[in-house]
């Protein structure tokens, strides 16, 4: 697998090796664009604490547990959050993309569209359809990641594809057709 | 397994799912991202090394200032429970003196409180005046004028406080003089030396006794303190003596 680092486990190593996956998975978890920085540097501050009591098995799945409950745990404070701060919308938004008003106002619906469909999708099904369809992870990888047998990743995939299609349609208004 | 975006065309809503899934992209991370959340973590990391008393250490400013900040909390907070005692005891005093004192008399039976009766000087004043005073009408009846809201505690300080309190005795002393021992003269004499006329916390009482005194004393100067209260307290307590004292006549 494409993460696998030698001992001894340093932090150094381990924040030079995992960065990008750690931004990938706090996404894939459902966390909003604009709190991927410091949602990853939480992460890694718990990683640095707790990197003397790790046992050294499986690194990668421990980082993804971390990862897992500090989304979660965010996500547990965040009406507190929206009460006191408004929603920052992310740099990237007002960044040029060489196109016109009306274009880039298609590609932030179209955005805003795929966003609410994902969050509108269990965690479990979410997680493992934004890993394998958009961040390019194998299926191997993810039952690693999550610990499961990898038939039950293509399960939760295959399910997650069929809401994802359902829900689009309903969001867009396209007759859903049946899947089985 | 393939991607949903490398499978076949199928059906319309999968291929408008496949266009709106095109769209996402892979999360950015960039070494600019990496660095600006490494910057970041290493600040974080370091305050959390700091341990307890970091501010201390610090921010020395910081803390001065907040110490100033307690002490003048502290202090107001002692000045404010100093100055309540202090205003409690004021009024306290207060509420006690001029009741005793403004007791309107009526029929006779004017209220002083406990005086040492002053047995060894002699009462020059005639009896009869005295004696007619005490038949006469009751002229500060509280119940026919409205009461006057209370005025406002002074904030004193302790001398104040002390020359008050000998002001207040002294016109206790001149209304025993006036009323029980029928000495109007002596109680005028114990007015002036009081001044009370002029401030303290008796002063509407203490010239209601001068003007009474006068009237038992048939000086002449009634008239005169009279019209000196009515301007005064146009809307005082004792204005019905006051009235009374312009009516009357010069010395006899």
């Amino acid at each position: 697998v494409r993460w696998k680092i030698a001992a001894p486990l340093e932090f150094e190593t381990i924040y030079a090796t995992y960065f990008q996956h750690v931004c990938r998975w706090v996404r894939a978890f459902g966390c909003p664009a604009a709190d991927v920085d410091d949602l990853t540097q939480e992460v890694f501050l718990v990683v640095r604490r707790k990197l003397d009591g790790f046992d050294g098995r499986n690194l990668p799945a421990w980082l993804y547990r971390i990862s897992q409950r500090t989304v979660s745990d965010h996500r547990r404070r965040a009406w507190f959050r929206r009460i006191l701060h408004r929603t920052h919308e992310e740099l990237d938004t007002f960044a040029s993309q060489d196109e016109g008003p009306s274009q880039a106002l298609q590609r932030r619906e179209a955005l805003r569209i795929v966003e609410s469909v994902l969050a509108k999708m269990s965690p479990r099904r979410r997680s493992a359809f934004v890993l394998f369809e958009v961040e390019g992870y194998t299926g191997e990888e993810i039952a690693e990641l999550e610990q499961i047998p990898l038939n039950t990743v293509y399960t939760r995939l295959h399910h997650a594809r069929r809401d994802f299609v359902t829900l689009v349609a309903q969001a867009t208004g396209t007759a859903p057709e049946k899947h089985r | 397994l393939k991607r949903l975006l490398e499978t076949e065309p199928g059906d319309r809503g999968t291929e408008r799912a496949k266009e709106l899934l095109a769209l996402l992209p892979a999360t950015d991370t960039s070494a600019a991202r990496r660095a600006r959340v490494r910057i970041a973590l290493d600040e974080r990391w370091k305050a959390s090394q700091r341990g307890s008393w970091w501010f201390l250490r610090e921010r020395p400013r910081y803390v001065q200032a907040a110490l100033v900040v307690l002490l003048a909390g502290a202090s107001a907070v002692a000045a404010r429970t100093e100055l309540t005692a202090l205003w409690g005891q004021h009024a306290a005093e207060r509420a006690a003196a001029p009741t005793s004192l403004v007791r309107p008399s009526l029929g006779g039976s004017r209220e002083i409180a406990p005086e040492k009766p002053n047995s060894t000087e002699p009462s020059p004043a005639p009896v009869s005046s005295v004696a007619k005073l005490s038949a006469a009408p009751p002229v500060m009846a509280p119940a026919a004028q409205p009461k006057r809201p209370q005025r406002p505690q002074p904030r004193v300080h302790d001398a104040e406080t002390e020359r008050e309190r000998a002001q207040v005795a002294l016109v206790h002393e001149a209304a025993a003089a006036l009323r029980r021992d029928g000495d109007p003269a002596r109680a005028q004499a114990l007015l002036e030396k009081a001044g009370a006329t002029q401030s303290g916390p008796l002063e509407e009482e203490a010239f209601a006794l001068k003007i009474e005194a006068s009237l038992a004393r048939l000086d002449g100067k009634a008239p005169r303190l009279g019209a000196e209260y009515l301007r005064r307290y146009p809307k005082g307590r004792y204005v019905e003596l006051a009235r009374r004292a312009l009516r009357a006549t010069g010395p006899r």
